[in-house]
């Protein structure tokens, strides 16, 4: 061996708009100082099938962001003013000939300039023999290119982190692996961190709050891509947010993968309009994807909404099925969930109470355990006190000196970690089999493989005495009743979830109800959790009050808001039980004193079968409505869903409901489709 | 519209705690087990989807982390183990782990070295970790000379 190097070349992958000026390509991307290349030999007129067929190359349009879902004129604004669409009215065809006239340009600086600030558009050109195929060299960019060198790619998907309105659905990031990051087994080498991470984000300049919100959801906030280092992705993702991340191996040719790293390049400097729900994250991956494969998530008609889920359902619909099987980087929470379930009750007790410092290190209880059993307790109690200091809960310095007496008192143990915490892939294969393995409890099945996002339901049933036929729509996202997989352990988000019911006999159309947005966070404790579950609901619902008439009740949309805290156990497999404490506050022309308003207790439970065709949810509401009188109110609920397939399931629901001194019963039948 | 914005606005106002500190910065020297504390907090209205936080100036900045001192790591080994100090130190404890294999892939030890590199850090843990106060520039000095003095490692340290 000739001794490698312990330096590594300094790899400042910098690709961030902070290094060069937005001023234009021909200030921020000059040629280098070698030898102006020859003038160009490409003489002979093009001819006009040629451009045609070029320009209605479907790669050429989503190079030049012409396959956009989104071509809102902001969007197109921004494209010209960063330099990034070289003609006046940025179609097809303006484009590729403004594109062309740059990179033939008699004048050699302008014309290496242009293809060193474009060299994906001069890449799928000179393929089609439009230019030749020589590009040129140009400095930066070739610096770059071979700082990042042979690469993989993986499509990365951090699940929902409920703390942030923007990440409630997850997010969508793609890596440049370093070559051999996916190779070897499931637990693959540290490589894999040392990848480079793509990533959209918006720029909120550090404003958050109802301002961060509002900016968002209309694009007043640019977003841009950035490569940092993945490592610093996870360290975010993973250790200060708790998020599980799925990796999901991409194949592409290599052809395919340079050009679109080309084109990332193109887009370094370019900043977009970024809307929360519709040009984020993942429609931006997608239209990055496009390039190689044009078309991507069309076929499926999607949504208004693109969530992040939807992207990588799309690519995994792609024709040649690019998307490999998916590798689960457990967060720390996960993990030591994970490793808490597969020890002893007692072991379990140990490692918290040498966590808490109540147990010292030479304890002959400890001491008594094997070593291996020994090491397992040190390690699981060294994560729980790092979990519980990164969560602000353990001071800074009881957790430094702590952390070092437990590792140090862990690494005597001349045990490595392959016997200790059995992980899949770096166990030798020789080695005794692992003492903890994933239990069934937490297994987890990757986002791609739940329910559509969006859905549509149309129902029929009897409210009170009279018959409705019900229309309901609602774009996003999950719900408790909801197969459960692929989605978080008992969340719940309802966005805009509009039902409307016309009644034959009334001949009447109502509006019944409306979630603006209903989020319910109801992760079951296990050791050594115990999350505090919250909900929110606000919405438009139709209450039934005593009429004059001598039939029925009188309906009236009431405004309301709802909300508290509560917890979760999942003391079986698929069942969730659940009590929540809230308050309740409603608001209507109808209600007496037309405000009312208390305290609620909800209960329930939720269960799915094994393979998850049938769920049943139960749910209890206990409360009192307080306006000028005060009314007890009560809501009794089950419903069952069946499904018929993965797009098609039949819910079944019935319901008493007393409020407002009078009662109610409601029985429904639904065939729900999911999108 | 401006109905869902009063709802998320409703929602999210008590969540959205500043995030006024950037202190991740260069991260070179970072001290093991120090920092981040509350961070999962203070993070709550920002990153992810929402915003670009510090990666821009971190990435950026690896190129000025770039010292002159002893240890012959590279900025981007130097910036990885400032980033992943306290995981480094937890997979020496247990010798083996993710952060410890990409410090190896960083040192360009070869796989066929890498569990004797883990059993190295193990062994030594106190040597590398001599306080709670150890930055990881001093642990990488350390772990330098710990390399020239291994007999199979030592092909990994330029002398």
């Amino acid at each position: 061996m000739t001794g490698p190097a312990f330096v590594s070349s300094a790899l400042a992958v910098v690709m961030t708009a902070v290094t060069v000026s937005a001023a234009g390509p021909s200030v921020t991307h000059g040629p280098s100082s070698g030898p102006s290349p020859a003038p160009p030999t490409f003489s002979r007129p093009l001819s006009a099938s040629v451009l045609q067929q070029t320009a209605h190359d479907p790669r050429w349009q989503a190079l030049i962001q012409r396959a956009r879902r989104w071509p809102d004129r902001a969007a197109r604004e921004a494209l010209r003013t960063s330099g990034f669409l070289l003609s006046r009215d940025g179609t097809a065809e303006s484009e590729l000939r403004a594109t062309l006239e740059a990179f033939l340009a008699p004048d050699p600086e302008p014309r290496q300039a242009a293809r060193c600030r474009f060299p994906a558009r001069y890449r799928l050109l000179a393929e089609r023999g439009l230019a030749p195929l020589d590009r040129g060299p140009c400095a930066e960019l070739d610096a770059w290119r071979e700082q990042i060198g042979e690469f993989g790619l993986t499509l990365i998907f951090p699940e929902s982190f409920l703390g942030n309105p923007a990440s409630m659905f997850g997010h969508t990031l793609l890596r440049f692996d370093p070559s051999d990051a996916n190779s070897g087994g499931s637990d693959p080498p540290g490589e894999s961190l040392l990848g480079w991470a793509l990533d959209y984000t918006a720029d909120a300049q550090g404003q958050v709050g109802p301002l961060y919100l509002t900016r968002g959801l209309f694009g007043g906030y640019r977003g841009r891509f950035s490569l940092d280092a993945y490592y610093q992705k996870t360290q975010v993702y993973s250790d200060w947010q708790d998020r599980d991340i799925w990796e999901y191996p991409l194949a592409m040719s290599r052809e395919d993968r340079e050009l679109l790293l080309l084109h990332v390049w193109e887009l370094r400097d370019v900043s977009l309009p970024y809307y929360f729900f519709t040009q984020n994250c993942s429609e931006k991956i997608l239209e990055l994807l496009e390039v190689v494969w044009p078309g991507l998530g069309r076929g499926g008609g999607f949504p208004p909404m693109v969530a992040p889920v939807d992207t990588v359902r799309a690519i995994a619909q792609a024709e040649d099925e690019p998307l490999g099987v998916p590798r689960l980087r457990e967060s720390p929470a996960t993990t030591l969930q994970r490793r808490m379930a597969g020890m002893s009750t007692a072991d379990g007790r140990l490692a918290q109470d040498v966590t808490d410092g109540r147990v010292p290190l030479d304890d002959e209880r400890l001491a008594a355990r094997p070593d291996a059993a020994r090491a397992r307790i040190l390690e699981v109690a060294y994560d729980l006190l790092r979990h519980r200091y990164l969560a602000g809960k353990v001071d800074e310095a009881s957790s430094r000196s702590r952390s070092r007496t437990l590792l140090l008192a862990r690494s005597r143990i001349p045990l490595a970690r392959a016997e200790t915490e059995g992980v899949r892939g770096d166990r030798p294969a020789s080695g005794p089999p692992p003492r903890e393995s994933a239990t069934s409890k937490l297994s987890k099945r990757p986002p791609d493989s739940g329910h559509g996002t969006a859905r549509v339901e149309l129902a029929g049933g009897i409210q009170d005495r009279d018959g409705f036929i019900e229309l309901r729509l609602q774009p996003a996202y999950h719900e408790l009743i909801d197969a459960p997989g692929g989605y978080a352990e008992g969340g719940q988000i309802r966005v805009l979830d509009t039902r409307v019911r016309y009644f034959p006999e009334l001949e009447r159309v109502r509006l019944h109800e409306l979630v603006l947005l209903d989020v319910v966070t109801a992760s079951p404790w296990r050791r050594p959790f115990r999350p505090l579950g919250w909900r929110f609901d606000l919405g438009l619902r139709t209450r039934l009050l005593s009429s004059d008439r001598d039939r029925g009740l009188d309906t009236e949309g009431v405004f309301r808001l709802q909300g508290g805290v509560g917890g979760a156990l999942a003391p079986l497999p698929g069942l969730l039980l659940y009590g929540f404490g809230e308050l309740a506050l409603e608001s209507g022309a109808g209600l007496e004193g037309d405000v009312t308003g208390g305290p609620v207790t909800r209960s329930g439970l939720a269960w799915t079968t094994p393979g998850e065709r049938v769920s049943l949810q139960l749910e209890a509401i206990a409360g009192v409505l307080a306006g000028e009188r005060t009314a007890p109110w009560l809501r009794l609920e089950i419903a069952e869903r069946t499904a018929l397939s993965r797009t098609w399931s039949i819910v079944v629901s019935g319901r008493y409901e007393h409020a407002y001194d009078v009662g109610h019963l409601e029985g429904r039948l639904g065939l729900l489709r999911y999108f | 519209m401006r109905a869902l914005i009063l709802v998320l606005v409703l929602v999210f106002t008590p969540l959205s705690a500043a995030l006024a500190d950037n202190d991740v910065g260069c991260g070179v020297g970072t001290e093991v087990w120090k920092g981040n504390s509350g961070l999962a907090y203070k993070l709550l209205a920002s990153s992810t989807n929402g915003l670009t936080f510090q990666s821009i100036s971190v990435t950026f900045g690896l190129i000025n982390c770039n010292g002159k001192d002893t240890v012959t790591a590279s900025a981007r080994t130097r910036h990885f183990v400032s980033t992943h100090f306290d995981r480094i130190a937890r997979d020496a404890a247990v010798a083996g782990g993710e952060s410890l294999d990409a410090l190896a892939a960083l040192l360009e030890i070869e796989k066929g070295d890498r569990p004797v590199f883990a059993a190295l850090t193990q062994s030594h843990f106190e040597e590398l970790f001599p306080s709670d106060h150890v930055t990881s520039d001093e642990m990488l000095v350390t772990l330098a000379r710990l390399l020239r003095e291994d007999e199979q490692l030592s092909v990994y340290v330029r002398s």
